[in-house]
């Protein structure tokens, strides 16, 4: 019997077609990343995963001059499920994915601080992306746990695995 | 029917509110620690209804006060180094007797979350705190105003909320297990504080309903197939089964 609540981690990486706003902060000579609002499921106003304050919160608190820029007054959606749902997000130039990646596995790390045994939260995330080699946008879509996290991370090697995956 | 604690939690739940007064202008670890305290009260008290409950078959109602203890002990593993552990063993024990494992999601858009420390957009830089983080002996939650929308409603295994559930009547089949345990209790055969966990596992029974026929007959069972195909080799039957595990007391693991 196929159990349809078992949950395979998923980690994607592809072309992106860049809108004129991503084109614009790509080529901008801002720092750090964005959080960009998204359309949710049942076309409701496009907005903002409900984890993206912690999260700029905690790396505002982790390396202060790493700089991120949010959208003003954009509607939040608000998830019940445990698990974390990280927006959208593109990095500047400046800022390399290895680097990113490193640090949302210590805000997952923190984020655990006090879970129970059987509390097994995944994580989702897009991330947008520049591959300076090939000079393409790219986008990364990752879903999982802290141990397929740890996975991706040591295998985010830009000269063999993502060139493999375009 | 009423919730009631023992006199003793009464009194400390008063003494930690005297505290808070007394040590309003103490330093920040003095009032975190207040926190953890009552956290660590409250636990006793949920604990000791969660249990009442069950013996008394409000199994329903139980389940949302097991979750009540899971959400304090997780405050506990997080500000403080109190061990939780065997009560934690033994209470994810306790839930694996429950019917549920499938649980409900709601996803709405908010217009913005007010942090409840200071009243600001909890998701600015304007508001120094963090959702779930203590000041000052108080939590800072974010508190939704304005839901512009209801996106959706999800099945989810995972919930931030166990307690968002179909649940069922207390007189329902699928709490077996849990009454069975309420039984165990209710005549001393079992002590709470000894309760281990369940082992689950089949077992080989005879099949009430199993008839002996004439190998070419069509069989009892209405398949429409003759009994030499269908259920010539059921007289025995494999049947769930859970054996309730008696252990240590409690306080003796969580010191061992």
């Amino acid at each position: 019997m196929i159990d349809h609540l078992k949950f395979k981690p998923v980690l994607l990486v592809h072309p992106f077609e860049p809108d004129p706003d991503c084109q614009e902060f790509a080529e901008s000579t801002r720092t750090g990343l964005r959080f960009i609002a998204e359309a949710q499921y049942g076309g409701s106003p496009a907005s903002l995963k409900a984890d993206f304050g912690d999260f700029a919160k905690w790396i505002r608190v982790q390396k202060p001059d790493f700089n991120i820029q949010i959208p003003e007054g954009t509607p939040k959606i608000a998830l019940h499920g445990a698990d974390i749902w990280l927006p959208l997000i593109q990095l500047a130039a400046d800022t390399s994915m290895q680097v990113f990646l490193n640090m949302a596995a210590s805000y997952l790390y923190d984020r655990a601080k006090g879970a129970l045994k059987t509390d097994t939260p995944r994580v989702h995330m897009s991330v947008i992306y520049q591959d300076k080699k090939q000079g393409k946008t790219k986008k990364f879509e990752f879903s999982g746990d802290h141990e397929a996290l740890a996975k991706a991370i040591k295998r985010f090697d830009l000269d063999n695995f993502f060139h493999d995956n375009p | 029917m009423g919730r009631e604690q023992a006199p003793e939690l009464d009194q400390l739940t008063v003494q930690l509110k005297e505290a808070r007064e007394l040590y309003s202008e103490a330093s920040d670890e003095v009032l975190d620690d207040i926190f953890v305290l009552e956290c660590y009260v409250r636990i006793f008290g949920e604990y000791g209804f969660l249990w009442h409950q069950i013996a008394n078959s409000m199994f329903s109602e139980s389940w949302s006060t097991l979750q009540n203890i899971f959400d304090l002990i997780r405050l506990l593993k997080r500000f403080s180094k109190i061990d939780t552990s065997a009560l934690e063993d033994q209470l994810y024990a306790l839930e694996t007797l429950y019917p549920y494992n499938v649980f409900f999601s709601m996803g709405a858009v908010v217009e913005r979350f007010e942090c409840s420390i200071c009243g600001e957009a909890i998701d600015s830089f304007k508001c120094t705190h963090r959702r779930g983080e203590l000041y000052r002996g108080q939590m800072a939650v974010a508190i939704a105003r304005n839901i512009v929308q209801l996106d959706h409603l999800a099945m989810v295994a995972q919930p931030v909320d166990k307690r968002c559930v179909i649940s069922y009547g207390n007189d329902a089949p699928q709490f077996g297990v849990v009454r069975y345990l309420a039984n165990l209790l209710s005549t001393r055969a079992l002590n709470v504080l000894n309760f281990a966990g369940a082992v689950w596992g089949k077992r080989i029974v005879s099949n009430e309903r199993h008839r002996v026929m004439g190998r070419n007959e069509h069989c009892y069972c209405d398949s429409g197939k003759k009994y030499k195909k269908c259920c010539i080799g059921k007289a025995y039957i494999e049947q769930d089964h859970v054996q309730i595990m008696p252990g240590l007391s409690i306080l003796a693991r969580a010191v061992v």
